[in-house]
């Protein structure tokens, strides 16, 4: 696989800029809480987030984010830092830009009715973070937290089958209209 | 959906929220795509507006898809080809479904028989949960007919030799260009008696005028090599287009005035379009110029070249005269009494292809001996009498056809 990054499209250089910040904002955004993640950590992040951004469609992308997902699960002695919710952000925003450059080669356009649909559902998407921010808060104060979490997980795979079909009726679809 | 499942798996067992807050977007993100999986398969189908053009000419190239329910994206990655002009430049177009598939619209530069629409396809179901392809598109095999030049020319045919025309011919008959005046013979009719004469003489006389005939115009084509480098139809001229171009040009023209038209291909494969007349026969000839490939003839197959043309055939022979076979064929066409003449196609700075080893001195030497070549050979055929002209859009043949004509109406001897 070549990377001639020369041919790129202005719309591809915008989305795989986007996939190669988002990483970086997940991870600086622990910084008010946890405090700034370690020069090499950084480093790594960039790297792979720089890799991900050349094969969007890689495996790399995944990598990159449970780098990121877990350099948050290990200083989280703090507790739910709001944080959380920009890491989420960051991380969904990366995504999303690393599916829509994926949907053809790198010199492809990108379609401006594509951006359009993907930001309106990035927001509808992002949504779910901070509400499951402050269920996440309110379960915490609950005794017994920690056998909630596998109920939780039940319960949020059926909230996220219902929220699917809901989305599908609600949310523009390319097929509609 | 990997990165989502396991950081809620990681959640759980490490009993850290913040990685649900983290995975849930992904999560719901991959449950939709996987709920809103195609239910069938689609198929596509690429449709060329047109099935013939001429080169420069635009067409569109659709893409129909079938069994969409599931899609929503289109993604069309054109195959780029020689001579083939894409728009958008990039051949690579994609939208959203419900916006209508992308178009793409390509134009043939150079004439000859191409491929188009050729592309590769890449569905993809709402909410990107699914791919379909990328396939390749089989494209379609175009005719494309090459650009007439401008082209006209008010010289009437040398020997018209035919039925009903436009060319005046040497045969009396019932035409409107006047021939003379002679007696009255039984069967004439009324309405050509001319008063003035039969009053003074005393008999009756009436006018004669000269038939006008069709003529059979017979386009030999040299297709034995190429010379020069083609830029299409918006850049420079190789000799075959500056062939092709002329052919076409000299074929619309003669079709246009109903004059019989044939074309003979010398090349490797000896193509033949037979004598007819009418648009119908003209989409024959441009189609067979647009089949030429410029290939080399055996050495035996060279020396019995047969083009099947008679009397009152004007022969129009269009070469770079760097052939000995397209000479001596020229010759013996023209001592055989036939009105011949010869367009010159080979181009100011053409160059011969030399392979890209080949020491540019060397090259350069070989191919001003092939000039020398040349040059004895038009001196040949001047010595003959045979017209060799370059050609030059409007009014290339009109000085030879004239002279021609001339030459028709004085008695000849014909060489057998």
């Amino acid at each position: 696989m070549t990377f001639d990054w020369r041919g790129w499209t202005r719309g591809q250089w915008a989305l795989r800029v986007v996939v190669l910040l988002g990483p970086m904002l997940a991870l600086y955004a622990r910084g008010p809480s946890l405090g700034a993640p370690p020069v090499w950590l950084a480093a790594l992040v960039l790297l792979l987030a720089g890799g991900w951004a050349l094969a969007t469609e890689s495996v790399v992308g995944v990598v990159t984010l449970l780098v990121v997902g877990l350099s948050w699960s290990a200083g989280s002695d703090v507790g739910l830092p709001a944080g959380a919710i920009v890491a989420a952000l960051g991380m969904l925003v990366a995504h999303l830009a690393a599916l829509v450059a994926s949907y053809g080669p790198p010199r492809l356009p990108v379609a401006p009715g594509v951006v359009r649909l993907w930001t309106l559902r990035g927001l509808a998407l992002f949504v779910t973070a901070p509400v499951v921010w402050v269920l996440a808060r309110g379960v915490r104060e609950l005794p017994g937290s920690g056998s909630l979490w596998v109920l939780g997980l039940a319960v949020a795979v059926s909230v996220v089958v219902v929220a699917a079909v809901a989305a599908q009726a609600v949310l523009p679809r390319g097929d509609d209209e | 959906m990997v990165v989502g499942v396991l950081l809620v798996g990681g959640a759980v067992l490490l009993g850290e929220p913040v990685l649900v807050v983290l995975a849930a977007p992904l999560v719901l993100l991959a449950a939709v795509g996987l709920v809103l999986r195609p239910a069938s398969s689609p198929t596509v189908r690429g449709v060329l507006d047109h099935v013939s053009l001429y080169e420069g000419q635009g067409t569109r190239c659709r893409l129909l898809v079938s069994e969409a329910d599931g899609v929503e994206h289109v993604t069309r990655i054109s195959a780029q080809a020689p001579y083939v002009a894409l728009h958008p430049a990039s051949g690579r177009v994609s939208g959203l479904l419900r916006e209508g598939v992308p178009d793409l619209e390509i134009s043939p530069r150079r004439w000859g028989r191409r491929t188009l629409g050729e592309e590769k396809v890449a569905l993809t179901s709402p909410w990107a949960g699914y791919r379909w392809g990328p396939v390749l598109e089989r494209g379609s095999q175009m005719t494309v007919l090459p650009a007439s030049a401008p082209f006209d020319s008010a010289a009437e045919a040398p020997q018209p030799l035919g039925l009903v025309g436009a060319n005046r011919s040497r045969r009396v008959g019932d035409g409107t260009e006047f021939a003379g005046i002679r007696p009255f013979h039984a069967g004439d009719r009324l309405r050509r008696i001319n008063w003035r004469v039969s009053l003074r003489t005393g008999d009756l006389h009436v006018v004669t005028s000269r038939a006008e005939e069709d003529s059979g115009v017979l386009l030999v084509i040299d297709a034995l090599a190429d010379f020069g480098r083609s830029g299409g139809v918006d850049g420079g001229a190789s000799s075959l287009d500056v062939t092709m171009r002329a052919a076409s040009a000299l074929a619309e023209h003669f079709a246009r005035h109903g004059d019989r038209i044939a074309l003979r291909v010398i090349g490797a494969a000896w193509q033949v379009v037979g004598f007819g007349s009418g648009q119908r026969h003209l989409r024959r000839v441009l189609g067979g110029l647009a089949g030429v490939r410029p290939a080399q003839m055996t050495a035996d197959a060279t020396e019995k070249l047969r083009f099947g043309a008679t009397a009152g055939t004007v022969v129009v022979v269009l070469s770079p005269l760097l052939s000995d076979a397209v000479g001596t064929a020229t010759a013996s066409m023209h001592r055989r009494g036939l009105p011949v003449l010869v367009v010159d196609t080979l181009p100011d700075d053409a160059r011969a292809l030399a392979p890209e080893d080949t020491d540019p001195l060397v090259a350069d030497l070989a191919w001003r001996l092939r000039r020398t070549e040349r040059d004895q050979l038009l001196t040949a055929l001047a010595g003959l009498g045979c017209p060799v002209v370059a050609w030059r859009g409007p009014g290339t043949l009109d000085a030879v056809l004239h002279m021609l004509a001339r030459r028709a109406q004085l008695p000849q001897v014909n060489a057998r």
